[in-house]
């Protein structure tokens, strides 16, 4: 009969080695590269795009209040204070931040699955916040379905995908590619821009492989070496800017990258990319005009799944 | 403190802790998950270094994880994760050739039957090294409330060692491979 302290020690003996990880550490500058929350450390200046600066709160204070839905604040610099150099507490450029993205979303564990189940929240101006979770099958002969959650009750429905099937369930350069075609994208950054770039018919070049890349990382089931190789491109196309720390629709934060164009009317458009630099993840994408956010899609989860459709009551 | 030196404290404590805080991730919220749980939790750590307790950071950063891992994941979620990583402990065990497997898989299938709570209070002293005053410092209780409920999770998993092998040994709970979170 084993006594209490003895069990103690067996269990001790008994513990498992999973619980050691497979692989080193990934390099701290993954985390030192993001600002610090304590006051009077340099912080980057940010630029927006309706030009006007809102104090705010620490950037700190929106890092640690996660998942608060609803939260829409730009979290910026406290204007009251001078305005302090950029120095070694944020990376000063777009290829930076894009690189320390890079980095750490090349170490994401690469799965595949006979559905790649994605859930977004997405919002125009005036209307309201949908959810919807999309199943999108990379196996043949498969259905696909979306399922959207009402707002006012919460329920789910279910709506089946016609026409969607693993030959053209995702959507990237303009037209559906097959999951193999995703599967396969080339993990070298220019490897990558020279396929997207067979893709491309007309239109801003920028624009076209902003939105690429956008969607390689955002929403499709790219390889995390071929997530890895969309940011490093995403570092050299001409006129993307990197913004800074901000807080996404879904009250996450973290760095603002974005183009620009002048629409009809004179009017400023901004299309963001909201990524986490610790793991490389992108959060959202968002489209600003005249400095106001007028439409997001916030990716609250996205993974692969051998199981097959649920029914709408089994989605949570 | 200048950045360069706050970035050597946080690399130092980053490479001391980062196994132990992997296998408290692990073993709170599954392997799915101890990487996202990981890399939340030393980047709340450089963000709010001066607030790591520079003679003991790792209680600190474990509470960290513990808050982590219960706000970025939904309780189920969390649950059928771990129901997984448990099975697959057992499975190792059964399937490792080395001497007292038996004893080993045994252990760990009545640390599975265990509650949520009592699994936390016996591994964080079995498996991540902790005294009680630190493991009580990780769940936010006085250093005697601990030791109280330390005593009673071993008599419970001490039950659970002698009672009869439940059918299949299996956990009831059924699990995808479904990720909640990134």
């Amino acid at each position: 009969m084993t006594t209490h302290r003895d069990a103690l020690r067996e269990l001790a003996e008994a513990r498992p080695a999973r619980l050691d990880p497979d692989a080193p550490p990934a390099d701290p500058v993954a985390f030192t590269a993001h600002p610090q929350a304590t006051r009077g450390l340099p912080t980057r200046r940010l630029v927006l795009a309706g030009g006007a600066l809102v104090a705010a709160a620490a950037v700190a204070a929106a890092a640690v209040a996660a998942a608060a839905v609803g939260v829409t604040a730009v979290v910026l610099p406290d204007s009251a204070r001078p305005p302090v150099r950029t120095d070694a507490a944020a990376p000063p450029t777009t290829g930076d931040w894009l690189l320390v993205a890079a980095t750490a979303s090349a170490t994401a564990p690469d799965r595949t699955g006979a559905y790649w189940v994605y859930r977004s929240e997405e919002a125009e101006k005036d209307r309201p916040r949908m959810v919807i979770e999309q199943w999108l099958t990379t196996v043949d002969r498969k259905p696909s379905a979306a399922y959207l959650r009402d707002p006012a009750t919460g329920r789910w429905s279910r709506r089946d995908l016609r026409g969607h099937s693993a030959a053209n369930n995702f959507l990237l350069g303009g037209q559906g590619r097959s999951a193999r075609e995703i599967a396969a994208l080339p993990a070298g950054p220019d490897q990558l821009k020279a396929k997207l770039l067979s893709w491309y018919a007309a239109g801003d070049r920028s624009d076209f492989l902003f939105y690429a890349a956008s969607a390689l990382v955002l929403n499709l089931p790219a390889r995390p070496e071929v997530r890895a190789a969309a940011y490093r491109m995403l570092a050299g196309v001409p006129g993307v800017t990197v913004l800074g720390p901000v807080t996404d629709a879904a009250g996450r934060s973290g760095i603002a990258v974005a183009i620009e164009h002048r629409g009809d009317g004179g009017a400023r458009g901004q299309v963001r990319l909201i990524i986490d630099p610790a793991s490389g993840a992108a959060l959202a994408q968002e489209r600003w005009t005249d400095g106001v956010r007028s439409s997001y899609t916030a990716v609250l989860s996205a993974g692969f799944t051998d199981d097959g459709l649920p029914s709408a009551g089994d989605i949570h | 403190m200048t950045h360069a030196d706050a970035g050597r404290r946080f690399t130092a404590i980053y490479y001391e802790h980062h196994a132990q805080v992997y296998a408290y991730a692990v073993n709170r919220a599954g392997r799915d998950f101890a990487d996202d749980v990981v890399g939340e939790t030393f980047l709340i750590a450089w963000r709010k270094l001066a607030s790591v307790p520079p003679a003991a950071p790792l209680p600190w950063l474990l509470g960290v994880a513990r808050n982590v891992v219960r706000r970025r994941y939904h309780a189920e979620a969390r649950q059928t994760a771990l129901a997984k990583e448990m099975r697959a402990w057992v499975d190792d065990a059964e399937h490792d050739v080395a001497d007292g497997v038996t004893e080993k898989a045994a252990m760990l299938a009545a640390l599975a039957s265990l509650g949520d709570d009592d699994r936390e209070l016996l591994t964080l002293v079995a498996w991540h090294g902790l005294s009680p005053r630190e493991a009580a410092r990780v769940i936010g209780c006085s250093t005697a409330t601990y030791s109280v409920r330390l005593h009673r999770a071993r008599k419970r998993l001490q039950q659970a060692l002698s009672a009869p092998a439940p059918a299949g040994r299996r956990s009831p709970v059924t699990f995808t491979s479904k990720e909640f979170s990134r």
